[in-house]
């Protein structure tokens, strides 16, 4: 058997690495992904005031803050048994979709366009957001980070900082929004709504329009016949701050809908030998393995799967590209994994409608902004969507609310076993006896894994801005015999 | 000699054990205020999150970053210019783009990047275990740290006429 290795090389040690194997026909016989985990954060927060876990989880991870944010702050709601006022709720879910509005166009402009406006085979050193700038524009470029400051700067407003939010406190929210600032962000929401439908424009032109591009997408080896979870309102429309999560099977027939409360007795986690982080499955369906199809607990929670696991979107442009995507790809549910860019810019375009929707609600800025904590504080449960699949905090409490157990289930440990699926998928679709596996084949397997946008900062540890990439062929004495590198 | 308008960027998670000693480096300089022609921020990501700091003028920057290569004692101190430069722990974002590659595209898009960058990177221990405290070598060597870097920001800051 041989053994390819994928690791980064860096001056980093210690980071995730990808092991695949070959077996003496030089077709991929197994494949692992790993990643060294962060460690001790429950022990971290043990023995401190629940109201203080809403600012101390922004520090488990830089690039999804306010996901632990909204997370934290719903889990410490339910210790304390209240809901907030409308206005605190409204609050919240006006920084979350800033937040949405940040990473998704961060994510498509500087992640997934570079596949798609560059080319899955260009040189690596073109094939970043350099290249896509270089293809569409540079008004287009700085159009892409002037949106996502304005993004950050709304975050900033409500949050407190943009990074270290202070925005959450149990009950409710800190402050609220003077009717200037209000008007302010009006405007600021129309101009995202314009930006998601011009960044949806350019997936039509250049993606869609491109015969091979489409078939990379639904032929390519990158499908999976998965459990579909995503958090849903009482419309069973896609919902990122609260609702119910809703899980489908792989024909769209719902599975389970459950209460954030009730979550425990629909996911259990999977530990394997090889792997630092957990691999969370459906408890009803089982663990059957590495396996997709009905019988495999194995789950996504990503853009894709919140799309497939509702019946819509809760705004009317999004409504359009969601039945449009879905009518293009022939109908829900969609396995195609890649197909989770065309699902994030459909998110991107909710998010901003739903921006302006709650900027324009006259309860935005009204004045009740906590409610009393009455209650003796125990246990609580908080979901919310993160852009990179569900988030859950669950936190127990003493009589006096210092906290006695911490357990988080961050949006890229639920994809673990996915991620390393579509791995394995990918390199076997393209790793044979013959082929020469240059570059381009290194990124084609790497797009499997870039779909999901992981987050390994919070789920395990982060990895430097790309992921520079060698891989070894070995003999079956585990001699060298060729490499392939990426610095 | 004349001072020219400095930026010193530390970065880190501060409660990752040695993760945050750029951060912490970078606000000890911060509270100290010695100079008011450098100004100290401190940040968790690099990639585009670096330009929002380019809008200003700024004739130097100086990126205060750890570094975990096991090549080198912990503690040890290297500094970098972009034409030898190596990845350190923040610098580039996974999420994003990677620190050459921000640098390039801030130019391309008119941002005010300065003349000079220069990366300090400090060789830690831990950075997977939460902790507010750092890992012994490191805390046995802050001082030394404090100093080293302290120093090399000061002649830095100096050019002559």
């Amino acid at each position: 058997m041989k053994r390819i290795t994928i690791d980064p090389i860096t001056r980093l040690e210690g980071h995730g690495r990808i092991e695949i194997f070959l077996n003496d026909d030089g077709d991929v016989e197994n494949l692992y992904f790993q990643v060294p985990e962060l460690r001790g954060f429950e022990k971290f927060c043990e023995g401190r005031p629940v109201e203080e876990l809403s600012q101390i989880v922004t520090k488990i991870c830089g690039v999804c803050p306010g996901c632990h944010h909204m997370g934290a702050g719903k889990a410490a709601d339910a210790v304390y048994g209240v809901t907030p006022p409308p206005t605190a709720l409204k609050l919240r879910e006006l920084f979350y979709m800033a937040h949405f509005v940040h990473s998704h166009i961060a994510h498509f402009y500087a992640l997934a366009a570079p596949d798609f406006v560059v080319g899955p085979k260009a040189p690596a050193a073109e094939r970043n957001i350099l290249g896509v700038i270089g293809k569409v524009g540079v008004e287009v470029g700085t159009e892409v980070l002037k949106q996502r400051r304005i993004a950050q700067e709304i975050q900033a407003l409500l949050g407190g900082h943009q990074t270290h939010v202070v925005m959450n406190i149990p009950g409710g929210v800190r402050k609220g929004l003077t009717e200037d600032e209000r008007r302010d962000i009006v405007e600021k929401a129309k101009g995202f709504i314009e930006f998601s439908k011009f960044s949806l424009n350019i997936f039509n032109n250049v993606v869609l329009s491109n015969n091979e591009y489409v078939d990379i997408i639904l032929k390519g080896p990158y499908s999976l016949n998965l459990y579909s979870m995503g958090l849903v309102d009482e419309n069973n429309k896609v919902n990122f701050y609260d609702g119910k999560v809703r899980v489908v099977d792989q024909e769209g027939k719902e599975h389970c809908k459950y209460s954030p409360e009730d979550y425990m007795e629909y996911v259990a986690e999977r530990v394997e030998p090889w792997s630092y982080l957990k691999f969370p499955y459906l408890k009803k369906i089982g663990w059957k393995g590495f396996v997709d199809g009905v019988d495999s607990g194995v789950y996504h929670a990503t853009p894709l799967s919140r799309l497939n696991a509702s019946d819509g979107m809760a705004t009317p442009l999004a409504q359009v590209e969601y039945e449009k995507m879905f009518e293009i790809l022939g109908g829900k549910p969609v396995h195609a994994t890649l197909a989770m860019h065309w699902a994030r810019l459909v998110e991107l375009l909710y998010a901003s409608e739903r921006l302006l929707e709650l900027a324009e609600d006259p309860e935005i800025t009204g004045r009740e902004l906590r409610v009393k904590l009455e209650n003796k504080p125990t246990e609580g449960v908080g979901i919310v969507e993160a852009q990179r699949g569900t988030l859950t905090h669950h936190y127990w409490t003493d009589e006096k609310g210092i906290v006695t157990k911490v357990n988080i289930i961050v949006g890229t440990t639920n994809n673990n076993a996915a991620i390393c699926m579509s791995l394995k998928k990918a390199a076997q679709g393209l790793i044979k006896k013959g082929v020469d596996v240059d570059e381009g084949i290194l990124n084609m397997i790497e797009m499997g894994f870039r779909a999901y946008d992981p987050c390994f900062s919070c789920a395990t540890h982060n990895l430097p801005g790309k992921m520079p990439l060698i891989v070894n062929f070995r003999d079956l004495n585990g001699e060298v015999i060729r490499s392939v590198k990426r610095d | 000699m004349c001072q020219e308008k400095m930026l010193v960027l530390g970065f880190g998670n501060e409660v990752l054990t040695d993760d945050g000693v750029g951060v912490k480096v970078v606000t000890h300089f911060k509270e100290l205020n010695e100079n008011p022609q450098i100004v100290y921020e401190t940040s968790w990501l690099g990639g585009l999150d670096i330009l929002d700091h380019f809008i200003e003028d700024y004739q130097t920057a100086v990126f205060i970053d750890a570094s975990k290569t096991g090549n080198v004692e912990p503690g040890t101190i290297e500094q970098y210019d972009l034409d030898n430069f190596k990845e350190t722990l923040h610098l580039s974002n996974f999420h994003d783009a990677n620190f050459i590659n921000t640098i390039k595209l801030g130019s391309k898009l008119g941002f005010r990047i300065p003349g000079s960058i220069i990366i300090i990177s400090i060789e830690i221990v831990e950075d997977e275990l939460f902790g507010n405290n750092f890992s012994k070598e490191i805390e046995g060597k802050y001082k030394e740290i404090l100093k080293t870097i302290n120093a090399i920001v000061q002649s830095l800051s100096k050019k002559p006429d």
